[in-house]
């Protein structure tokens, strides 16, 4: 999985980021061999919560840069998974605050074999179940998308999701059951609407 | 909906969400963000001092303020001297109470509040989480609206309250405006004049600064040599006056004051040669610990007649 602390599912898999080593982080070739290691998983998180890969490409791009220019704040360097995805984090919360009402949504990437695998009404089940999921999302306020994905696709632990986002854990867990909630409700609404 | 298939529909939501590892653009893009982007270097010190600095600079701006503005005793009418008599009982006025130093802005608040307006605004641009960014914003306002009130010459003005000289002739002719001293040498006069400020914020009245002529030998000319105050309770008798103190002045509240003046060795009463005249009173207060001139423009010019030859 993905820099996780947890080990609930394993839906996506993937590789687990490799730990970083002591070196200097001010030396550009260092910054550079770090940040590659990150990058994927940087890539990902910024993709999900987005939910534009374009958008997630120049997501990560700023927050390279943000970390770049803020090297010199980061006293250890064996935390700079924590400290990037934070960066990561914060750019995503500015550009889905940022956001205007008409926003581009693309097709999820398995649905033309998808498709040709299962039946049509099982696909169109599925993709409605998807859009209900989504619609509801979009309703969450950036901070609460954003938990949500550090909770349910990387599975993080609260105290975990509280040093990557930089609030307190009671505030972490009132955020996600908010979220949930918020969530749960707009499901229902979308159940009951023609 | 079940919790376990709010989670499950949720999980599966946001796996479809991810494309997966990132594109080779990306990766291109990012190792070449140490060549592209310009280091930290003197800038980026600033911008991680400033915050800092600023936050340091509104507490003190805030201490300031909160000191200032402290509830003084005011009965309504006339100023409360600070410290000191508030009675007649209080010495007489001689010469030389409340002459002090003509001031200039000081370099280390307005370094102060640069610091303060400048960090601010750096906290504002580039705070992550709003309400900071709107406190920086109010901050900002806070500064430049109390910085719109301090320091400017108008705070104090000649307001209600009785105006005069002491010993006074009538207007000799020829003369349109002026109320006329009689003096004859450089004899002392006093001018009788009421001052209200007229700022939204507080301030103490810390004295008068020389007057006169800024010449060789100008004792022969008119001069301002003190300043002093008339209790509430002991109306319009420059020769009442006592000794300056410090005053405090309540937005809006006004304090009779008694400036004390030499006419200058050139005067002379009965003749009618030339005069000289003072219209302005500088007075000199602090508002927010920031010490201010004002020239106080009197309704009529005090005039002082020469013979011409002295």
């Amino acid at each position: 999985m993905l820099g996780v602390e947890g080990d609930r599912g394993t839906i996506w898999g993937s590789a687990r980021p490799a730990p970083i080593e002591p070196i200097v982080m001010s030396r550009r070739d260092s910054f550079a061999a770090v940040m590659e290691r990150q990058l994927d998983a940087a890539y990902r998180l910024a993709a999900v919560i987005l939910g534009n890969a374009g958008e997630a490409e120049d997501a990560v791009h700023d927050a390279a840069v943000a970390a770049w220019r803020s090297r010199e704040l980061l006293r250890e360097e064996a935390r700079f998974e924590a400290w990037f995805t934070r960066i990561v984090v914060n750019v995503c919360r500015d550009r889905l605050r940022a956001r205007s009402r008409h926003r581009v949504v693309q097709l999820p990437a398995d649905f033309a074999e998808t498709a040709r695998d299962h039946d049509r009404s099982d696909v169109l089940a599925s993709l409605a179940s998807r859009d209900s999921i989504g619609r509801g999302f979009a309703v969450l306020e950036p901070d609460e998308q954003i938990v949500l994905v550090l909770r349910f696709w990387r599975d993080l632990t609260v105290d975990a999701i509280a040093e990557r986002t930089g609030i307190p854990s009671g505030t972490v867990k009132s955020r996600l059951n908010h979220a949930l909630g918020r969530l749960r409700t707009a499901l229902a609404i979308d159940e009951v609407t023609p | 909906m079940t919790d376990d298939r709010l989670e499950r529909d949720l999980r599966q939501f946001l796996v479809a969400r991810d494309p997966g590892p990132a594109p080779r653009s990306v990766h291109e893009g990012v190792s070449a963000v140490p060549d592209t982007t310009p280091a930290g270097g003197m800038g980026g010190f600033l911008r991680r001092a400033l915050p800092p600095l600023a936050a340091a600079a509104v507490l003190v701006v805030l201490v300031t303020v909160l000191a200032s503005i402290r509830p003084g005793p005011f009965d309504g009418a006339g100023a409360t001297p600070v410290i000191g008599p508030t009675s007649s009982s209080a010495p007489s006025l001689v010469e030389g109470d409340g002459v002090t130093a003509t001031v200039n802005p000081s370099l280390l608040h307005l370094a102060l509040a640069g610091t303060a307006l400048i960090g601010l605004g750096v906290v504002a641009a580039r705070v992550k989480r709003r309400v900071l960014g709107y406190g920086a914003i109010a901050a900002i306002l806070g500064i430049v609206w109390i910085g719109s009130m301090i320091g400017t010459s108008d705070a104090l003005e000649q307001g209600t309250g009785a105006f005069g000289v002491e010993p006074f002739i009538e207007r000799p002719s020829g003369f349109e405006t002026g109320v006329f001293v009689r003096a004859e040498g450089d004899a002392e006069f006093r001018i009788l004049v009421g001052v209200t400020n007229l700022s939204r914020l507080p301030l103490d009245l810390v004295g008068v600064a020389p007057g006169g002529y800024q010449v060789p030998d100008a004792d022969r000319l008119p001069r301002i040599v003190g300043v002093g105050y008339l209790p509430d309770d002991d109306c319009c008798l420059p020769s009442h006056a006592r000794a300056f103190t410090r005053l405090h002045l309540d937005p809006g509240q006004s304090v009779q004051l008694v400036v004390l003046g030499r006419a200058g060795r050139c005067a002379a009463a009965a003749v009618n040669v030339g005069a000289s005249q003072i219209d302005s009173v500088p007075l000199v207060y602090e508002q927010l610990t920031l010490l201010h001139t004002a020239a106080v423009h009197l309704e009529e010019p005090v005039s002082i007649l020469n013979d011409g030859i002295c």
